[in-house]
């Protein structure tokens, strides 16, 4: 008798069991396609979204090149140019017998920046300025050989917008979709103020720069010049900055957004040893800032 | 009596003159200039008043460059400065010839 209790029992509890499984698989497969149904209605707009966000991947050669002009005239507006027509040529050509060498052909074009600060600045399509201070505080011009380089690399490779892109891709690739979707008449300055804004406060990834400085050392060897006019540059930067009586503004927007001095002398100093000879040409370098 | 007079005086004078060789500063040593080189040339932006701040739009305690300078907007002088960039760039017979003079490797 008791055995057939515990019988009828057990049968009720397992076909209870067997009952509640099976509404709840039911509620779990339901809830699976349900998911499966919103994935797919959501596929399309994910797609999109790539597309929209592979499209603004990187500018156009003319976007490039009309982003660069207004940013260097923004640059000049900020700094002033210096107004010398044989120094510009002279700095010219030496950017442009390294630019030879360049991992992409733009149209290199280098001017001198009015300010008292020192540092050097790459813009997209080419346009490559050096400050003043920078020139004054060479000794040679395997060193303008050895910066004109650092800045080439960082606009061949696109440095800047990559940098940027990577940084705030939602906000920038939205920002990019709008403006061209409405042709905003605004678009090119916009991005130029965006783009100065930025290279003066964000610091690049210490790859970009530390691949700069050994890239654009290397280059300034290949077109002939001595390989460690970069070093040699920064070496002297780096004790006049140690002087008591050196203004901190001198360094203080280079220093900001770059590697250490110490940080990049140790960095070039591998790559000087031993190296190939070159031209250090501190006679015409002179001759040229006169 | 006026020798003794005398003597007085030209010790006085000598005295003197001892005390303020004491006193007086060494001559200063010149500083040495941060760089050696100097390009005398004036900046197309550069006005009276920016003259005398050469570090215009430079924060002075960070030493990076100020919201002033950023709201700086380019004008139809600026951008024809940049044209003239594009327009006075060297030739490659000018930049090969440059190669030449200084010794370096054209290819």
């Amino acid at each position: 008798m008791i055995a057939k209790r515990l019988l009828i029992l057990l049968t009720a509890a397992g076909l209870s069991a067997v009952g509640l499984f099976a509404q709840f698989g039911g509620i779990i497969n339901k809830a699976k396609a349900k998911i499966d149904k919103a994935n797919e209605k959501a596929k399309p707009v994910v797609t999109r979204a790539e597309k929209a966000a592979d499209s603004f991947g990187t500018w156009s050669p003319e976007d490039e090149q009309e982003i660069g002009e207004a940013s260097a005239a923004k640059l000049i507006a900020m700094f002033g140019a210096i107004d010398n027509p044989k120094l510009e040529q002279y700095v010219n050509l030496v950017g442009n017998a390294v630019a030879r060498r360049a991992p992409r052909q733009l149209p290199y074009r280098f001017g001198i920046l009015g300010t008292e600060i020192v540092g050097a600045y790459a813009l997209p399509g080419g346009f490559v300025f050096v400050t003043k201070t920078a020139l004054e505080a060479m000794n040679s011009e395997s060193e303008l050989a050895g910066v004109l380089a650092h800045e080439i690399i960082h606009a061949a490779e696109r440095h800047l917008e990559t940098e940027i892109r990577g940084k705030k891709t939602t906000a920038w690739a939205v920002e990019e979709g709008k403006a061209r979707a409405s042709r905003e008449p605004d678009f090119i300055r916009k991005r130029a103020d965006t783009l100065l804004k930025e290279m003066f406060d964000m610091q690049l990834s210490k790859d970009k720069e530390d691949g700069a400085d050994t890239r654009g050392a290397k280059m300034a060897a290949d077109a002939g010049y001595a390989p460690d006019g970069l070093l040699t540059f920064l070496r002297t930067l780096s004790s006049v900055n140690a002087r008591p009586d050196a203004d901190k503004r001198l360094f203080g927007q280079m220093l900001s957004t770059h590697p250490s001095f110490e940080s990049r002398i140790a960095n070039l100093e591998t790559l000087a040893q031993g190296g190939p000879q070159g031209k250090t040409l501190e006679t015409r370098y002179k001759a040229a800032l006169k | 009596m006026r020798y003794i007079w005398a003597l007085v005086a030209v010790s006085l004078a000598l005295a003197q003159q001892t005390s303020e060789k004491k006193t007086a500063p060494p001559p200063a040593k010149k500083e040495e200039p941060l760089f050696k080189n100097k390009i005398g040339m004036k900046s197309s932006e550069q006005t009276k008043e920016s003259a005398s701040n050469s570090f215009n739009g430079i924060d002075p305690k960070t030493g990076k460059v100020d919201a002033k300078m950023h709201a700086a907007t380019a004008t139809a002088a600026h951008t024809e400065k940049v044209k003239k960039m594009g327009e006075n760039r060297p030739t490659e017979p000018q930049v090969m010839a440059f190669i030449k003079e200084g010794g370096l490797k054209a290819e």
